[in-house]
């Protein structure tokens, strides 16, 4: 089955996007209202999934690393940066 | 490929790296002793008669050294997480190419003009080299100046690799850096003479 990509940024303006209605699939109860996207999801896809992978392997950049097929510091710049990224996301709120 | 030789770094861990260099830089010695090729500093080779394979090897560590004593303070500098084995890597295989230009420089036979050029060296103007020998100058030429490129790149990629680099201050306190190692390997190499 094919999962639609989440947007992150307007197609039109490239402008980043916020979440205005959300709707529940049991009761189709609705809520609106205007909520920015938390900075997690403000992410790229990739970086999320880079995310993620450090997570699932409990913060070893080395095993990152050797499963990725990719060596240690370029696993280490890649964190480095989007630590920034995401402080800088921080710094907009 | 094209990734593989540009920027190895990327892609290899730190033991395949320094297991690479380390074999590079004995068959780098053992090429220049066997072909009688000097390593002056650390991008210049000349020729040399009576050298010795541990002349050879100490030639190549010094001028490694040169490098990696300028390039890992800077690293430290540019980004405190910098590794030492992630610059001593990048040393160590970028020297890898002077196995190359070893083999270059020996592959074309240069005796005649080396001959031609020391018989009008009082008066270049006199030169005449033969169309092979001027074919020979420019492919050679070429070479080189293509190895020392690539040799260039490979210490860029793997400092940028290192140390996260990206300002442009950083870009040329790098290539400060390298030049300052220049200066460094041609005092200290005659020293060991």
């Amino acid at each position: 089955m094919l999962i639609p990509k989440f947007p992150i940024t307007c197609p039109s303006c490239e402008g980043p996007l916020h979440v205005s209605q959300l709707s529940c699939p049991s009761c189709s109860t609705k809520v609106s209202g205007d909520f920015p996207l938390p900075v997690l999801l403000r992410l790229t896809q990739e970086e999320q999934n880079f995310i993620l992978q450090f997570f699932l392997f409990s913060g070893s950049l080395k095993e990152m690393a050797s499963q990725m097929g990719i060596s240690y510091p370029t696993v280490r710049n890649r964190l480095d940066d989007l630590i920034n990224k995401i402080k800088q996301l921080q710094s907009q709120e | 490929m094209k990734k593989t030789l540009l920027n190895p770094f990327e892609k290899y861990n730190e033991a395949q790296l320094l297991t690479f260099g380390v074999i590079a830089l004995v068959l780098c010695a053992y090429l220049g002793y066997f072909f009688e090729i000097r390593f002056d500093n650390i991008l210049h080779l000349s020729t040399a008669k009576n050298i010795t394979f541990l002349q050879s090897l100490l030639e190549n560590a010094v001028n490694l050294l040169c490098v990696f004593v300028f390039l890992y303070p800077l690293g430290l500098i540019i980004n405190k997480k910098t590794r030492f084995i992630d610059i001593l890597n990048t040393v160590v295989v970028a020297r890898s190419l002077c196995c190359l230009m070893v083999l270059c420089t020996r592959a074309f036979d240069m005796a005649g003009i080396n001959e031609t050029i020391i018989n009008n060296s009082t008066n270049p103007y006199d030169i005449q080299f033969t169309p092979v020998q001027l074919a020979i100058i420019l492919i050679l030429a070429f070479l080189l100046i293509g190895i020392l490129i690539w040799h260039i790149a490979l210490l860029y990629n793997g400092f940028k690799t290192a140390t996260n680099l990206k300002s442009v201050r950083d870009k040329i306190l790098f290539a400060v850096a390298i030049l300052l190692a220049d200066i460094l390997s041609m005092i200290l190499i005659p020293l060991l003479n």
